[in-house]
């Protein structure tokens, strides 16, 4: 007869709090639901009360790792809106930025998963390397987090001194590719616990609508960078990495590819820098009436904005869909079949964001 | 569901729609019962419908294998009501179906596509939408003690209203 396990939703397996409920039978996992909700602050009402510019303050906090998406895909949204083009050397920054969010948010999950599975000696290896692009985040915007880089209509901050940055992304790459790929693909204590654990199956993706590293881990090449372009990367040429084998390990090796393609556009676009201003408006613009949907590919996946005004000077609806709102369901069906011993690791695979999902 | 040969692409950046396959999406989307437009802005494509049919919705994404993002509610002026935009994407644009509530309900998605849930059971939530046919609007993101509907304007579900009418 099959029982109760539960996880969360405070527990040391899991970053943010959410409850997963498993029914077990022995050490098989039958079938699991998932509770959320555990934090949420209703950032999208309070943010009908503030200013268009107090809302990029507010809306930077809806999380804490891919902070500047959410205030580089309403910045733009609003531009849509009030018919503002951000220049060149914004939209070049602004990419550059996403990117070392990427970066570091994947290191991030490629800590903890190292964690989740008792390799801390590549978690080590991997958090050393982290520090790295949080120097750089550092020295461009001012901030480790919540950069503050995102105005309507352009960038905060300049680079001044583009290839001051090129040689930590070198020390980056060679890090990666010699110390993390060959400690998540070719250790043996790795391959045991990623391979052939916690399967998505394409038409499991499909049904679930997943987004970002999870839905290109199971054999769906879609990415806004590719599908819907935005920023520079037509011009940097921007390659998707895709997986097909919708385990645990697949999820690994598109994040780790994400990351070297990451280093290779910030190091393009750092040497090709166009000059010329940051912003294309001075101080607060008017945000006529009017509405626009904007798509960015997060770190996580797509972020959905959904923004509406009506010429005055707050929004009035502000719609956030996180791309974890959408892939923590289907940890459910990952879970389907697995055992128990591989939960903590299955459901860190998804980079479940709970500060985003409950916003 | 159809086969999706776009997610197939080879890593390159893919193409957009040809011009027929895009005016065949346009066409389906005019097909839809109640549907007026659509609308073009940029990309993006938008479309009322006077009311809101969850099978021909289904059968539209099933069709044109196009993926459903999430919903938008705004609460209307009108007492009560909602005023709720159904997002799907063809990967290369948000598409846009806009429905509102009748006597604060509407037929639930759900059933015909069980991912749009989560969605549906937050709008409960926030917006105190009765989505009719919802196998499960078990609260997902409200607290103890709030009732549905405490994101709307002047809600007086929230423990700290309640209070207050108390109060006075």
């Amino acid at each position: 007869m099959p029982y109760t396990v539960p996880l969360g939703p405070y527990h040391p397996a899991l970053e943010e709090p959410f409850k997963i409920r498993t029914q077990v039978e022995g050490e098989r996992i039958v079938s699991a639901t998932i509770d959320v909700g555990f934090s949420f602050r209703g950032i999208e009402r309070i943010a009908q009360g503030r200013n268009w510019l107090d809302v990029i303050t507010l809306i930077e906090r809806v999380c804490g790792i891919c902070s500047n998406t959410h205030t580089m895909t309403f910045c733009m949204a609003v531009e849509k809106i009030a018919g503002v083009a951000a220049p060149p050397r914004a939209v070049y920054i602004r990419t550059i930025v996403a990117e070392l969010e990427r970066l570091h948010s994947h290191l991030l999950w490629a800590g903890l998963a190292a964690e989740d599975i008792g390799f801390h000696t590549l978690f080590m290896e991997v958090f050393d390397l982290r520090e790295l692009v949080m120097d750089m985040l550092e020295a461009i915007t001012g901030n480790r987090v919540n950069y503050g880089m995102n105005r309507i209509g352009g960038v905060r901050r300049d680079i001044l001194d583009p290839a001051s940055h090129l040689p930590a992304l070198a020390t980056l790459e060679k890090g990666l590719t010699q110390t993390i790929v060959p400690g998540f693909t070719q250790s043996r204590t790795a391959e045991r616990r990623l391979k052939g654990v916690g399967v998505l199956s394409r038409e499991e993706a499909l049904r679930w609508a997943v987004v970002g590293p999870v839905a290109r881990a199971s054999g769906l090449c879609i990415d806004v960078r590719k599908d819907e372009p935005y920023l520079a990367y037509v011009a940097l040429g921007f390659v998707p990495q895709v997986q097909e084998a919708g385990d645990v390990m697949a999820r690994v090796i598109v994040r780790v590819g994400e990351m070297i393609e990451a280093i290779r556009l910030i190091r393009l676009a750092l040497v090709s820098l166009p000059a010329g201003p940051l912003t294309a408006v001075e101080g607060a613009p008017a945000i006529p009436a009017g509405e626009a949907t904007m798509r960015t590919e997060a770190p996580r996946g797509e972020a959905f904005y959904d923004i509406q005004s009506d010429g005055g000077p707050k929004p009035v609806r502000v719609k956030i869909r996180t791309p974890s709102f959408v892939n923590i369901p289907a940890i459910e069906p990952m879970l389907k079949g697995a055992a128990l011993a591989d939960l903590a690791i299955i459901q860190a695979s998804a980079d479940p964001c709970i500060s985003c999902t409950d916003r | 569901m159809t086969t999706r040969p776009d997610l197939a692409a080879p890593a390159s950046l893919a193409p957009d729609l040809s011009g027929a396959a895009l005016n065949a999406l346009i066409g389906a989307l005019a097909a839809l019962p109640g549907a007026s437009g659509p609308q073009r802005r940029g990309r993006a494509l938008s479309i009322a419908l006077d009311r809101f049919e969850p099978e021909a919705v289904a059968a539209l994404i099933g069709a044109q294998a196009l993926r459903f993002l999430t919903i938008t509610a705004t609460a209307r002026q009108a007492a009560g009501e909602t005023e709720l935009r159904y997002h799907l994407t063809d990967e290369h644009r948000v598409i846009t179906l806009r429905a509102a509530t009748r006597n604060a309900a509407i037929a639930a998605l759900t059933p015909c596509l069980p991912v749009a849930s989560w969605a549906e059971r937050e709008i409960h939530d926030l917006y105190a939408v009765n989505f009719l046919g919802h196998p499960d609007l078990a609260p997902l993101f409200r607290p103890p003690g709030f009732e549905p509907g405490f994101f709307r304007p002047g809600a007086s579900g929230t423990p700290a209203a309640r209070a207050a009418t108390l109060k006075a």
